[in-house]
């Protein structure tokens, strides 16, 4: 090995960039093609290289972190208009934005109407997160759901009804949990997504739509939004969420009858 | 839009933010998150769109790098970097290894790299997983770490003689194993 090694190596590596054919350089590959032990560096330097490169695993952000990032991204888009106009502006900019996050609500859980491109990265995110888990025990369904998400969801008990599994599902561009029941010949599915803005007073409202043949009932209880859909009557569902409602605050685990202080104020949408 | 840029380039993001954070998933999220919304912030200051995947690779680098330096509260070392006649000196003296690794199954190594690059000093895991990871050039990355080419490829070549090293450990033990 002579001196010029060091010098002609740090010349032509790492080689991916095109080099001037300077006096020097030119001189370091004519070192390098008489060299056996430089054309041996290299050789080792590009099979580490490739190695590294081959063998390094591509990864996946988790849907939770996908969602997280661009909600925050999406509140700094709103964020800097608002602080730049002053104070009895930013009343009225935030009264405005609650107006729109109130209508927004509405639309998206009541009317949905996905906007085409975002139904893109909806659908992406939800191939991602997977068809989900097939279990009769409640306690499995909800250990899938709290290893993928944010928050802990208690798997309610129906009488004569039976969970069938639980799954992952994109709310108005969130993410929340789904467990999938059989009650009798329906199938009952048990939704709980982050609900937006401040949560309502402590009493619950239970909310009621029809859409494509399937009833909805939805309540918000703290930051989470529920709802359950089935081909059942209001009334059912309806009762159905009053025994979830009641094993949340731990007050009937059979989920048999009702023994809330106050029943909850229903009213139909 | 910002957002579809950022989308198309996700999961390389976080894959190298995760490699930065040395596999910490959560100190990952917290990286990227920062390093978007500084993204978000200048994003009108990017021109060409095309030069998008490196605009944001080299805010997180630095994102990360600023975080780590603020972390040890001093500046990096200079000294933990050669001149160029240390860096002759360091690339004259390199010996072929005496363990191959070819011995060693895909899987193997797979199973091994992550671990090996999050075992690197910073700079020298920011430096391997930008150009052999992510198959940027040495000028690209030279700017994305704000440092002379020069150091960007002696950082390289320690960085992967050290990799070379770890590796080496299990191809020794396999090919022990083999010849009992």
């Amino acid at each position: 090995m002579s001196s010029h090694c060091g010098r002609a190596r740090r010349l032509l590596w790492p080689d991916d960039n095109p080099r001037e054919a300077t006096a020097e350089v030119v001189g370091a590959q004519a070192h390098v093609a008489e060299c056996a032990t430089c054309q041996d560096f290299l050789r080792e330097m590009d099979a580490t290289g490739s190695l590294v490169r081959g063998a390094a695993p591509r990864v996946t952000a988790p849907p939770c972190a996908r969602e997280r990032l661009f909600r925050s991204v999406a509140r700094a888009r709103i964020g800097p208009s608002v602080e730049r106009r002053g104070p009895r502006w930013g009343i009225l900019a935030m009264a405005a934005c609650l107006l729109v996050a109130v209508g927004v609500w509405r639309f998206t859980v009541w009317n949905p109407k996905p906007d085409p491109i975002a139904a893109f990265a909806d659908d992406h995110l939800r191939a991602a997160s997977g068809p989900g888990v097939r279990t009769t025990e409640a306690s499995t369904a909800a250990g899938w759901l709290r290893e993928r998400l944010p928050f802990a969801i208690q798997v309610p008990r129906f009488p004569s009804g039976q969970v069938e599994g639980a799954r992952l599902c994109l709310m108005a561009g969130m993410h929340g949990g789904v467990v999938e029941y059989r009650l009798g010949d329906h199938e009952l599915s048990y939704f709980v997504v982050p609900a937006e803005g401040k949560a309502p007073g402590s009493a619950v409202d239970i909310r009621s739509a029809a859409r494509a043949g399937f009833r909805v009932v939805a309540w918000r209880e703290g930051d989470l939004m529920h709802a359950l859909v089935a081909d059942l009557p209001e009334a059912t569902l309806r009762e159905l969420a009053r025994i979830c409602i009641e094993q949340s605050m731990g007050v009937s685990p059979a989920g048999t009858g009702s023994t809330l202080p106050a029943r909850p104020r229903l009213f139909t949408m | 839009m910002f957002e579809e840029l950022l989308a198309e380039h996700l999961d390389a993001l976080y894959g190298t933010a995760l490699r930065l954070c040395r596999g910490s998933a959560p100190d990952a999220e917290d990286l990227l998150q920062d390093a978007s919304l500084r993204a978000f912030g200048a994003f009108h200051s990017l021109r060409d769109p095309g030069a998008g995947r490196s605009w944001l690779f080299t805010i997180l680098t630095r994102t990360h790098l600023n975080r780590v330096r603020s972390h040890t509260r001093r500046r990096e070392t200079p000294e933990a970097d050669m001149d160029a006649a240390a860096f002759e000196e360091a690339l004259a003296s390199w010996s072929r290894p005496a363990t191959p690794l070819d011995v060693l199954e895909s899987r193997q190594i797979s199973e091994r790299i992550a671990t090996a690059i999050d075992n690197l000093p910073p700079e020298l895991s920011a430096t391997v997983t930008l150009m052999d990871v992510e198959g940027f050039h040495q000028r690209e990355v030279a700017v994305m770490l704000d440092l002379p080419e020069g150091t960007v490829a002696s950082r390289l070549f320690r960085a992967r003689r050290l990799l070379r090293e770890q590796l080496a450990v299990p191809a020794a033990e396999f090919l022990s194993r083999r010849s009992r």
